[in-house]
């Protein structure tokens, strides 16, 4: 066979099998209107640099799309943020809404987190990376992802707890309070 | 009370429920068009060009510390799927899967079940060889942890790469989530939080105790934020038992409820005494459930490190456990990761009595005695940004 022909059928099976995968990546991490652009542009990386990629290509893929996308996120990021807000308005829960597992209230969590324990949340939340695959994403040693995941989910049951807080707040700010209340001294 | 490995999962149950990937109708991608577009856009043959080695290094060496985070990953792996796994007994008989879910069930238990006031202490060596012999990079891990209240742990982690003249090392202690780190750069040793200062006097009633304490603690370099609710001290009344252990350090005055009221910002409020939840588990080998399930055959007389070994295969994860027979501890895992290999050999995994002398293993200060030691948030968070902890 071919030396090019078998370059670029490699190329193929690896772009049929992760495609779907990079594109949800992107999605997930930036305006609908410029993820094919990522897409596009993390394939073009890895086709120039095929004898780079790995048996298992897909963290390597997402590593490379992730810099592709951080790099079109500096020039946009304040509308990012408010693409993000509109969203979580957009989500916000409605007369059926269950605080504690509503996905507003998870995405607003997730919000006050920093961007690093975010993208640990989420390339394991998200794009169903195992954490050893999401470090090699992140270029970080597996282990030290390993803490930093722990530590993440842990921030984030802390920020969900004020996120209900500030809901159930909110929710009795809008109710009217009782004219008497006989439990208020021991409640 | 949820184990570090169920909080996180249930916690990443929430993420995955909160997935905002949503394709509107016509938007989910098509593939084989995308890949028709970029075929033609790019060229027909590739330069020929040095492959760029720092980069595949980077993300060979990424998983330098795979099998450590492998073997610690197990229990969050993904579950539900096909995992399948083989388990041959001691003598290397395969056995039964009925029985092998019996095996695997008591391996589970041995390393997630400990009795209190013991110290669980394991080191292990991994070895990562890249595809080709590009990268190849060992580390060792040390740990020591703490099966009662306050569930203190002290992790040393060294790895170097035979790509890369640095080695990088942490280390650090956690109590109740709350870390201490080591740096041995300036033989410094950096506390976030000085203890919470509490005061016993006489109770109310004969054999109690008034417990007087802040009523929140706060974690974080803008404590000068702490809401006015949330100042000022707080009277418990105990026993005359739980002053007596507060005195001896048994039982100390734990905050249960973590209040965050912004990024990096923390409040520890409610507080009582007594124990805290068992935080550890997180970091040791675990062996998932799901391996239980599906079970292959295969046939190998099974003898590792001149013992008698259980050998457990993931044909999922691509992984093989050695644990001794003998007390079902571990002793190796083999995990493939695309063409690097991964290696973890156990070279202690014992749990030792909770004497005085087991338990200056978890202190850093005991550690490292001539360290300067420095309490503060600023320079804690420094530290920690320095240090990549």
């Amino acid at each position: 066979m071919d030396h090019t022909n078998s370059e670029r059928e490699r190329f193929e099976r690896i772009f049929r099998a992760n495609h779907l995968k990079v594109h949800a990546f992107a999605r997930r991490r930036i305006a609908a209107e410029a993820v094919d652009d990522v897409v596009s542009e993390t394939f073009t990386v890895a086709w120039r640099r095929l004898d780079d990629i790995p048996d298992d290509p897909l963290p390597w893929l997402l590593g490379v799309a992730r810099n592709v996308v951080g790099t079109a996120r500096r020039g946009e990021a304040r509308r990012l943020r408010l693409q993000t807000r509109a969203q979580a308005d957009y989500q916000a829960p409605t007369e059926d809404r269950e605080p504690k597992l509503d996905s507003a209230l998870v995405n607003a969590a997730l919000e006050r987190l920093s961007e690093r324990d975010r993208e640990a949340l989420t390339l394991v939340g998200w794009d169903g990376l195992t954490p050893t695959e999401a470090a090699a994403v992140i270029g970080v040693p597996a282990n030290r992802f390993r803490v930093r995941l722990h530590r993440a989910a842990r921030r984030l049951r802390w920020a969900l707890v004020a996120a209900e807080e500030e809901a159930d707040a909110a929710a009795q700010q809008e109710r009217p309070s009782p004219d008497f209340n006989p439990q208020g001294a021991v409640a | 009370m949820k184990a570090g490995s169920e909080k996180l999962e249930a916690t990443l149950g929430l993420v995955r429920a909160a997935d905002p990937l949503d394709y509107a109708e016509g938007e989910q991608p098509d593939t084989e068009a995308a890949l028709r577009v970029i075929l033609a856009t790019v060229p027909a043959s590739r330069s020929r060009r040095a492959p760029r080695r720092r980069r595949v290094l980077t993300l060979a060496g990424s998983t330098a510390g795979a099998a450590i985070a492998t073997v610690v990953a197990l229990n969050i792996a993904p579950s539900g799927g096909s995992e399948m796994a083989s388990v041959l007994n001691q003598t290397g008989v395969l056995v039964s899967p009925a029985r092998a879910a019996q095996i695997v069930a008591r391996v589970q238990r041995q390393l997630t079940h400990f009795a209190p006031n013991e110290i669980i202490e394991f080191k292990l060596i991994g070895h990562q060889t890249g595809a080709g012999g590009l990268a190849s990079s060992t580390w060792s891990q040390s740990l020591w942890e703490s099966t009662s209240s306050p569930y203190r742990e002290l992790m040393t982690l060294t790895s170097s790469s035979n790509q890369s003249a640095s080695q990088d090392y942490s280390e650090g202690t956690t109590t109740q989530d709350i870390l201490q780190i080591y740096d041995p750069s300036r033989n410094t040793i950096y506390e976030p939080l000085a203890k919470p200062a509490w005061r016993l006097t006489r109770g109310p009633r004969g054999g109690t105790w008034t417990v007087t304490v802040p009523r929140a603690v706060v974690y974080t370099q803008l404590a000068r934020r702490l809401p006015a609710a949330e100042r000022g001290t707080e009277r418990l009344t105990v026993s005359d038992s739980q002053a007596r252990a507060l005195r001896s350090g048994v039982k100390q005055v734990v905050y249960d409820h973590p209040y965050p009221s912004r990024q990096n910002f923390s409040i520890f409020t409610e507080p009582r005494i007594g124990t805290y939840p068992n935080i550890t588990g997180t970091r040791r080998p675990e062996v998932p459930a799901s391996w239980v399930s599906g079970l292959k055959t295969r046939g190998l007389r099974v003898r590792l490190h001149g013992q008698s070994a259980i050998e457990i295969t993931s044909k999922a994860t691509s992984t093989t456990y050695w644990f001794s027979a003998a007390t079902l501890y571990p002793l190796k895992s083999v995990i493939g990761f695309g063409k690097t290999a991964m290696t973890t050999r156990f070279t202690v995994y014992k749990v030792l009595s909770g004497t005085a002398a087991s338990k200056s293993l978890l202190s850093l200060r005991h550690a490292h005695p001539t360290a300067r030691i420095v309490v503060g948030e600023r320079a804690f968070h420094a530290a920690e940004t320095r240090l990549g902890a």
